[in-house]
């Protein structure tokens, strides 16, 4: 008994001590991992590995960002997380991640604030009154669909004076397209001077005699695409006119024409000039005006490039660049052609109804060379040498990697445009944008209804049909350029030209030849240069009298900097299309201005959001069957085959790995087996 | 170190002479991979997100099965007295059967590679997604293994060490679900308990690197769910050996 107490004794003490160092290690671990948690969270580092770094903000926001001088406070209107619907509540996070991604990158200029309207009616109250409302979104759970009003709005406050407001970002779980959102705002409210645009315009002016069309259509300017306030915050836009035989200023470094026509030759010399002093020129171009209006009647007028009395082209002026502009419609039967909507009487009520129209479409970033056996098998082309061409020389929809980023928006009539071959020497340039293989060149017939005059819409579609697949039948496969990009060493159209004279100018040109008396030069002891036209501020539409300027020393080869840009089409930034004026059922030009800004951008050089519009992703789809296998296999039993290999790999890899593990099992039981009857046979067992 | 490795090989070799592994890890490949491999087909992406979505719940019924023998049979047994003689510290019998789990499971992993190979011959895989995918399948496995031998070594049952495994890890993975928060916001819990209750689950940072980005925080929760387990279990052992 005696031994024992001090035995129980000793454990119990033994015991206690456990107790207590449990105790103070628990608590010290439950400190130290505390700590390092708040920490973690504090200061955190990220790898993305993604091939396709979809996770990393591009090189273009870090310099955005890198560029921020005072405290940008981002002010978010966000509903509280556990409101989401399961649905919205990823792309909730991805946002969260990508401001907290701004912040960090932003080393302390950008804060982050987030607000709950929906809990606090103050904040409601300032939330409205900047504009942010909740947007209703749906919720399923279970079988039961239930609606929310869900809060994601963002305001941007910079430096005390200058604030955006974002009223709602929708919901998805890719960052790239809330950077592709956020970081224009970042630049547009952080940026201190706009680039200075010069826009020349002229309206789409569509046919009104029709007798079917008895009122006529008002015509369509740009006038609500360069008032967006997306535009007016990065760019700052001046009319030029060059009526009065003015060069362009100088100051301006980007010029841009709407659909430009009934051009003199003293305006082609003013837009060469303007090329050759190292300007940017955006040519958005159109062969045809096409009416549109409510009835939908779609008859055509031509437009004309050229002034009357104009002994130049301006075709072959931009030939003489690199760029061939065809004075043709480019029609494209693709399937991602847009649909015409039209009332229809059926049964004595009003339908809807609609047809493709293939005069309405987007360049398809789809990679027709990789594609050259479908559009094959579609042309009903067996050789394979032909195959083989066909993916020679076909080219992506979309070829550039800048291009591939730019929203793509649908053309409108659209003409083409190609580069000439072979280019003029010290000249480059690119097709960014192309038809697929199964468009065609032609001249507009007087109406382009694709249900004729609506009494039998059905039998005039396939009229309409008809006449574009017998063109096609007769036409090999062929891409036409959409958006074409040079850039340079052009040499002047007018070298050797005799330059056109201003309207007023009498006396003859060589009289004025700026070679022998070079104005805007500095004489040695004479008077100041004379400046040339009006300084910018004061109007460039408002010249002084014509000829009291002369012209300046022709320029004959273009300075660094000039670029080239023509797009075959004007109609998808048009004020009718952009508004959707013509309700549900008329066509709208949704991504019109997107692409627009994208392509000033490119022009003005704004390398910043070039990374940014540019960030590809990598095509993932998998191919079940080759794509010689496509030409090979009879097109009703392709999905059979399809099926057929599906499921051989499926069972091939569900079944194959566990029945190796249990053969290894089996194998490793038999060998251990056979070693022990060894072992028990070499004891004598 | 040493001590931990041999410790370590030990018990993967038993595993390999264990016909309850190879049921385990053939039929966990079976419901793993039949799962997975409508993945495979005509145009639609190639990656592993199915594969790797529903792991968490696979993992959940399969691997507290794993864990429940690794304490509770060496009590049951006896086998444990006899561990505990051998010239190694508790730390590192416990970092060696850890290590062991952790191993057989990737052998039983490198098994569903075949998947991904597949895929990417169909289609373009990203690698980089997929491995850093596997990276946090081991780290989602580590917090699981850790739990489960935790409760193995509390027990010498092993139905009762798995049984609440399971209930302990469905709770942690459970609270990452956003309905099940969803759920205890409509009861008036503060948002930062709510906040708090995700964030102690396995699934949310398990899910966050397999969409392809290897944070910190995720790291550091891993490391630190397991660290924190298997000091229990080695606290319980040691207790154990102090009772005698």
């Amino acid at each position: 008994m005696n031994g024992q107490a001090p035995h129980s004794a000793a454990s119990a003490s033994r015991e206690a001590g456990f107790v207590l160092g449990l105790v103070i290690h628990v608590a010290l671990l439950v400190v130290i991992l505390g700590m390092v948690l708040f920490l973690a969270s504090r200061w955190r580092a990220r790898v993305d590995l993604t091939a396709d770094r979809v996770y990393t903000l591009t090189d273009s926001t870090k310099k955005v960002l890198d560029r921020i001088e005072q405290r940008l406070l981002v002010e978010a209107y966000f509903s509280a997380d556990e409101e989401l619907t399961a649905a919205t509540r990823e792309g909730r996070r991805t946002l969260r991640n990508v401001l907290d991604e701004y912040a960090q990158q932003s080393r302390g200029r950008i804060a982050v604030q987030y607000f709950d309207p929906g809990s606090d009616t103050a904040v409601r109250k300032r939330a409205e009154r900047l504009g942010i409302q909740a947007q209703r979104v749906q919720d399923l759970q279970g079988t039961t669909l239930s609606t929310k009003d869900i809060w994601q709005g963002l305001r941007f406050r910079y430096g005390g004076q200058k604030q955006k407001v974002q009223a709602f970002l929708g919901f998805d779980d890719r960052p790239a397209l809330y950077e592709a959102l956020l970081t224009p705002i970042l630049k547009a409210v952080t940026v201190t001077e706009r680039p200075r645009i010069g826009v020349m315009q002229w309206a789409c002016e569509p046919p009104s005699t029709s007798d079917r069309f008895p009122r006529p259509e008002a015509p369509k300017g740009f006038s609500r695409l360069l008032s967006i306030e997306d535009l007016g915050d990065r760019y700052e836009f001046v009319n030029v006119d060059l009526q009065k035989g003015q060069l362009v200023p100088d100051e301006l470094r980007t010029l841009i024409l709407l659909r430009p026509r009934n051009l003199d030759d003293r305006q082609k010399y003013a837009l060469d000039q303007f090329l050759m002093g190292g300007g940017r020129l955006a040519i958005f171009a159109d062969t045809d005006d096409v009416s549109l209006g409510q009835a939908r009647v779609l008859d055509v007028r031509r437009v004309g490039y050229d002034a009357l009395g104009s002994t130049l082209r301006f075709v072959d002026q931009l030939a003489h660049y690199g760029a061939v502009l065809h004075e043709k419609a480019l029609v494209d039967a693709t399937t991602g052609a847009l649909r015409f909507s039209f009332a229809m009487n059926v049964a004595g009520q009003t339908a809807i109804g609609g047809v493709p129209y293939p005069y309405w479409f987007p360049p398809q970033d789809i990679d027709w060379s990789a594609r050259a056996a479908d559009v094959a098998r579609i042309r009903g082309v067996t050789d394979q040498a032909v195959v083989e061409t066909y993916r020679r020389v076909f080219r992506p929809g979309i070829d550039h990697e800048a291009a591939r980023g730019f929203a793509t928006p649908v053309f409108f009539w659209p003409c083409a445009v190609d580069l000439a071959e072979p280019l003029p020497a010290g000249v480059g340039g690119n097709v960014l944008m192309r038809s697929s293989p199964f468009s065609i060149l032609e001249r507009l017939p007087q109406s382009v209804s694709p249900i004729g005059d609506g009494s039998d819409p059905t039998a005039a579609n396939q009229a309409f049909n008809a006449r574009i697949a017998e063109v096609m039948a007769h036409e090999p496969p062929q891409q036409h350029g959409l958006l074409v990009a040079l850039d340079g060493a052009f040499k002047s159209y007018f070298d050797g030209r005799p330059i056109p004279p201003r309207p007023d100018v009498k006396q003859p040109v060589q009289a004025k030849d700026p070679l022998e008396e070079p104005i805007g030069e500095p004489k040695e002891g004479g008077d100041a240069p004379t400046p040339l036209g009006p300084p910018i501020e004061q109007g460039v539409n408002e010249a002084g009298p014509a000829g009291k300027d002369a012209d300046p020393a022709l320029r004959t080869s273009a300075g660094t900097g000039a670029q080239l840009l023509i797009v075959a089409d004007s109609d998808f930034v048009r004020d009718d299309l952009i508004a959707g004026e013509y309700g549900q059922v008329g066509p709208v030009s949704q991504l019109g201005p997107s692409f627009f800004l994208s392509l000033l951008d490119w022009l003005a050089q704004d390398r910043d959001l070039f990374g940014l519009t540019g960030k590809k992703f990598t095509d993932r789809r998998q191919k079940v069957l080759e794509e010689g296998e496509l030409t090979r296999i009879a097109p009703e039993r392709l999905q059979e085959e399809v099926e057929r290999r599906q499921g051989s790999l499926r069972w091939r890899n569900a079944v194959i790995p566990p029945l190796l593990f249990v053969a290894f099992g089996v194998a490793s039981f038999l060998w251990r087996r056979s070693r022990k009857k060894q072992f028990l046979h070499g004891v004598g067992g | 170190m040493r001590e931990t490795w041999i410790v370590t090989s030990r018990e993967l070799r038993s595993y390999f002479t264990s016909p309850i592994a190879y049921v385990f890890g053939a039929l966990f490949l079976f419901v793993q991979l039949a799962r997975s491999v409508p993945a495979i087909g005509h145009d639609q992406p190639a990656d592993m997100s199915v594969f790797f979505g529903g792991l968490p719940i696979v993992f959940l019924l399969f691997l507290p099965v794993l864990t429940m023998r690794l304490w509770a049979e060496e009590r049951k047994l006896g086998t444990i007295e006899l561990l505990m003689t051998f010239p190694v510290t508790i730390r590192q019998l416990v970092a060696g059967k850890f290590l062991a789990a952790l191993a057989f499971l990737a052998i039983v992993l490198l098994l569903t590679l075949g998947l991904p190979w597949t895929l990417d011959g169909l289609g373009r895989l990203d690698w980089g997604v997929t491995l850093g995918a596997y990276a946090a399948t081991l780290l989602m496995a580590g917090a699981y293994v850790a739990v489960g031998m935790f409760f193995s070594s509390l027990t010498r049952d092993q139905i009762v060490a798995a049984l609440l495994s399971i209930v302990v890890l469905g709770i942690l993975l459970f609270l990452g679900f956003p309905e099940f928060l969803a759920l205890l916001s409509r009861f008036g819990l503060p948002e930062w308990l709510i906040e708090l209750c995700g964030a102690l689950s396995p699934s949310r940072y398990f899910l966050s690197i397999t969409r392809g980005v290897l944070d910190s925080r995720d790291l550091i929760y891993f490391g630190a769910f397991c660290g924190l387990f298997l000091y229990f279990n080695a606290l319980v052992l040691r207790g154990r050996r102090l009772r005698g």
